[in-house]
């Protein structure tokens, strides 16, 4: 009997926790806080540090990508935002 | 059709899986797939071409068959898997047996020791290996693929001498017997063993099999110190007639989710231990590590991080030169050694090599001379494949000085001043002496703090096991408490070592630190301190 290859299987849950009530703009802040948990994004060699975004279509409002506790540290607002 | 994994597994050792799921998680909140015009509703995914899973590996067999340890046989007192923490991200499957040989016999096909690649850690909670029905089958499987010494940590409950035998044809094989006690009795009770004399009696079998081993304590005092300690000095004085290649005294610890109660007084338990054991060093021809060793070191070496043996090999090339308990190195092959992972280090690449002799300049009792070790005079249990150093046995592997000179890289980097280093009780004293011997820092301020252990609780205080949430909740009691903030943070990275990607025990990110606490952030690249 030829061998099976064992299938690396990983289940799908429904989004629970959401920080947007906003199902679009909760897609986007999820992806970001995915994305970087496990990179560290760089301008030139210099390492930036990222805690918001904002829309192009709406640059005054600024949205938080990590938890509602999070702190916006100052480091991170006068350097990068 | 097999089980789903456990994506809390893979999240501490590939998070790339955790991020898949939660990049589809996220768009499937918005939209719908379909095929061919209908809608597909799905519950899950699966790993397309497993060779894109390759990530670079030591190749170590133990990466493999790890996986027979889903299951026990054994119920002991200690057994720190019961007081595992639930958010701890180490699942236990628990699927059928071929199952999981399935698993490990493809994890074997990809594994690549020459290009030292393999696939991805998916490990949750281990137990016992050998009780698996494929194990031994696993371990034939591995063994055409590398000549590595399989060490496997067993209860010695599956030792039989046909079991032994089998073993015996897959050398290199080195075990680590949890044997706990050379008493059947003491053993039932401590283990929940009611076949405690097959764990008992396979010491001389193993000898005669030529497999080497460890004998493996937890000193726990079930009914009193005193009682605990005599049958520890039994036990090691049975391991020493067996040739144990050394005996492992693991002190005992607990997380609160074993126990809300006091069970133990921990400073009683393990200081009357180290004496005793100290006491037993003096009269056995066994080493015995007492583990973390850095407790011993702390409470009786003024010293630290010096390369003094605390036993040999029995029939080593060490034992052979009589080299002794005491004995500290001074130079290896002319080299002068200052520190205890230099002589470690040294000592490993002569372990390796093809040379036929090694000569240490050896300081005892005050007085300085030479050794000629000879490194083909060796016999049971010492064996060139599963020992490191040649038959020198030290207190743990210490804290090496280049961990000072990248320390101030990351300092300078950040153009700090003020620096909160988060150490651990045992850590701390030999960081502390490193530091005061160090001219790299001038007048740095270097303030080194211990975090308190909340995730484990009960009387777990060792500095690997803090998680994201220790550390951020101690930052900000000591931001509370002191009015200058530092302006950065320096952690070892050993607590974030398991899968290289700075995940904690819990699959969290070392990162959200720093977003929690507004202050940055550095890892220390360290391995864990102890052996």
């Amino acid at each position: 009997m030829a061998k099976k290859e064992y299938v690396f299987r990983y289940k799908l849950e429904p989004k629970k926790e959401a920080l947007y009530p906003d199902p679009l703009l909760e897609m986007i802040r999820a992806q970001l806080e995915n994305i970087l948990n496990l990179v560290i994004p760089l301008e030139g060699r210099r390492e930036v540090k990222i805690d918001g975004f904002k829309l192009l279509r709406d640059r005054e409002r600024v949205y938080k990508i990590f938890s509602k506790e999070q702190e916006l540290g100052d480091f991170l607002q006068e350097r990068y935002l | 059709m097999n089980s789903f994994q456990d994506i809390k597994n893979a999240s501490l050792y590939e998070p790339r899986i955790e991020f898949i799921k939660k990049q589809l998680e996220s768009l499937l909140a918005v939209v719908d797939l379909e095929k061919e015009g209908r809608i597909v509703e799905v519950d899950g995914f699966r790993l397309k071409n497993l060779k894109d899973w390759l990530v670079p590996s030591s190749c170590d067999p133990i990466e493999v068959f790890e996986y027979a340890g889903g299951r026990c046989d054994c119920d002991c007192l200690f057994c720190y898997n019961k007081g595992n923490p639930p958010s701890l991200a180490l699942g236990n499957l628990r699927r059928p047996p071929g199952e999981e040989f399935e698993e490990m016999r493809t994890r074997i096909d990809y594994f690549f020791p020459k290009a030292e690649s393999s696939l991805f850690s998916s490990l949750g909670e281990i137990y016992e290996v050998s009780i698996h029905p494929h194990f031994l089958e696993v371990l034939r499987l591995l063994r055409e693929k590398t000549p590595k010494v399989f060490r496997i940590t067993t209860n010695g409950k599956t030792l039989t001498p046909e079991v032994i035998s089998r073993l015996a044809g897959l050398k290199p094989v080195y075990l680590y017997l949890s044997l706990n006690s050379a008493s059947p009795s003491r053993r039932s009770k401590l283990m929940g063993d009611r076949d405690p004399q097959i764990a008992i009696d396979s010491l001389p079998l193993l000898k005669e099999a030529g497999i080497p081993y460890a004998v493996v304590i937890v000193p726990w005092p079930m009914d009193s110190v005193g009682e605990m300690l005599d049958d520890l000095g039994a036990t090691v004085a049975y391991a020493e007639e067996h040739d144990a290649h050394l005996v492992g005294v693991n002190l005992p610890g607990y997380s609160k989710y074993f126990s809300q109660e006091k069970l133990f007084d921990l400073d009683e338990v393990w200081s009357a231990t180290v004496s005793h054991v100290r006491n037993l060093r003096g009269k056995t021809a066994c080493a015995i590590v007492v583990m973390p060793s850095m407790y011993e070191e702390n409470l009786y070496e003024g010293r630290k991080n010096l390369p003094r043996v605390i036993g040999v090999v029995k029939n080593s090339p060490a034992a052979g030169a009589g080299l002794g308990m005491g004995d500290q190195i001074l130079e290896i092959n002319g080299i002068s050694i200052a520190s205890r992972p230099q002589a470690r280090d040294l000592l490993f690449i002569l372990q390796r090599s093809e040379n036929r002799e090694a000569h240490l300049g050896v300081e005892r009792e005050g007085r300085t001379f030479q050794l000629s070790l000879n490194l083909e005079d060796f016999s049971y249990p010492y064996s060139r494949e599963s020992d490191n150093h040649l038959g020198i046995i030290f207190m743990g592997t210490g804290l090496r000085r280049s961990y000072l000179e990248r320390l101030k890289e990351i300092i300078d980097s950040y153009k700090a001043k003020h620096v909160l280093f988060l150490s651990s009780i045992l850590v701390k004293p030999t960081f502390e002496q490193c530091l005061a011997e160090s001219h790299l820092f001038g007048d740095l301020r270097i303030d080194i703090q211990v975090p308190r252990n909340n995730f484990f609780g009960g009387n777990v205080f060792m500095g690997d096991l803090l998680v994201v949430q220790d550390f951020i909740d101690f930052i900000k009691e000591y931001l509370e408490r002191n009015r200058v903030r530092p302006d950065l943070i320096v952690i070892p990275s050993s607590p974030f070592n398991l899968g290289q990607w700075g995940r904690d025990l819990t699959g969290r990110v070392y990162l959200d630190i720093e977003r929690e606490v507004g202050i940055p952030v550095a890892l220390l690249d360290c391995a864990a301190i102890y052996d």
